[in-house]
């Protein structure tokens, strides 16, 4: 039984998380520079919570963040895909595909490989018109990614929404227009 | 790679109640109005307080992804003559939890009329049924008297106590064959 798709790309296979891919989880929430901007690091028990939580919306909603394996190895390197926790009508600013993955798979281009599967997949299975991306505004890497993906900054300084009220992000986004008709 | 197959989430039906699994209706049917009622969340969040819808969301994929992982979690429970929304029930146990908890929570609307136990006798009834479990614990919040009322009725016992989120919470215990011996009513205290 699988509660979403598995996205196959060059490297990479996508798929909603599973129990086998907690070690995966629970080693990149110690990892202090890969969590600054996406929440902070968390014990053992928090990034279980986590994981959980994304298995959590694909089973709620219909889609969450999948877990990333490379297709050579089978690691698990991290996670990315849509996300909007609270639904269409909760307080998220939008329909998200966001990306995290462990120190040891950055500088690869495995974010940007499969951030492109995943808004593929988004805006041809979610009805999705727009997407965006909530990005902290001193996380250079990821705004990096943003900009290479064709996303423009949309907002700025938009607050989050409980439990991460804390955190203030900038928003890059890009219409499905703008995605179908950008170059690959 | 497995995951519990959510739609196999069983349907339990008690006297007053159904246990059954949780659907994205359920945040605005009721689940998020508990959580923003302080007097509930006190004992169920980690600074004691009331949780935005935001936050109550996040605990409803919580709980869903807990029966994806585990392939058990806690029920949703509705009030069978009108469908209300009522509260949660069943089975949790997170990574480094204490045990394999037998855990309850209601909605204010519908406490004291009963509802607790009788959605508790039920849950506890499938965990030990399902699973082959020597006991099973409650962990309680040191000053949640309501619910160390309720763990009593059942039959439990504290067996110590640990810190949680920062706080001291009792750890309420009962065995299998304590469990199946004790009358549907409860343990009279």
């Amino acid at each position: 039984m699988s509660i979403g798709p598995t996205l196959i790309t060059e490297r990479l296979i996508l798929r909603p998380p599973a129990h086998e891919d907690f070690d995966g989880f629970a080693q990149m929430a110690t990892e202090e520079e890969t969590m600054r901007f996406i929440g902070g690091t968390a014990p053992r028990d928090a990034a279980w919570r986590g994981m959980a939580s994304l298995a959590g919306s694909w089973a709620l909603l219909g889609y969450g963040m999948f877990s990333v394996l490379r297709r050579d190895t089978g690691e698990w390197i991290g996670r990315l895909g849509p996300w909007r926790p609270g639904g269409k009508e909760g307080s998220w600013p939008g329909d998200e595909v966001g990306w995290g993955l462990k120190a040891s798979a950055m500088g690869q281009g495995f974010a940007k490989e499969g951030a492109i599967a995943a808004i593929d997949w988004a805006f041809d299975h979610l009805g999705w018109e727009h997407v965006i991306h909530c990005i902290d505004k001193n996380n250079a890497p990821s705004i990096k990614l943003a900009l290479a993906l064709g996303s423009q900054l949309e907002r700025e300084d938009h607050q989050l929404a409980p439990p991460f009220e804390m955190h203030w992000v900038d928003l890059y986004g890009q219409s499905k227009t703008a995605w179908k008709a950008r170059q690959r | 790679m497995s995951l519990f197959d959510l739609s196999a989430v069983p349907r339990i039906e008690t006297e007053r109640l159904v246990l059954r699994g949780w659907s994205e209706s359920d945040l605005d049917n009721g689940f998020a109005a508990m959580m923003a009622d302080e007097e509930v969340a006190r004992f169920l969040s980690a600074d004691m307080r009331a949780k935005a819808r935001s936050d109550a969301w996040r605990d409803m994929a919580l709980f869903v992804g807990h029966w994806a992982l585990r392939g058990y979690g806690l029920f949703a429970v509705e009030e069978k003559a009108t469908g209300a929304f009522v509260g949660r029930v069943g089975a949790w146990q997170p990574e480094c939890w204490v045990g394999f908890e037998l855990g309850w929570a209601l909605a204010r609307p519908h406490w004291g009329k009963g509802y607790a136990v009788e959605a508790a006798h039920a849950a506890g009834d499938w965990i030990f049924a399902q699973f082959p479990l020597d006991e099973i614990v409650s962990l309680i919040h040191a000053e949640n008297v309501r619910s160390q009322h309720l763990a009593h009725r059942l039959g439990m016992r504290v067996r110590g106590d640990t810190i949680h989120a920062g706080m001291r919470h009792e750890i309420w215990q009962i065995s299998r064959s304590v469990w199946q011996a004790r009358g549907r009513g409860g343990v009279d205290v």
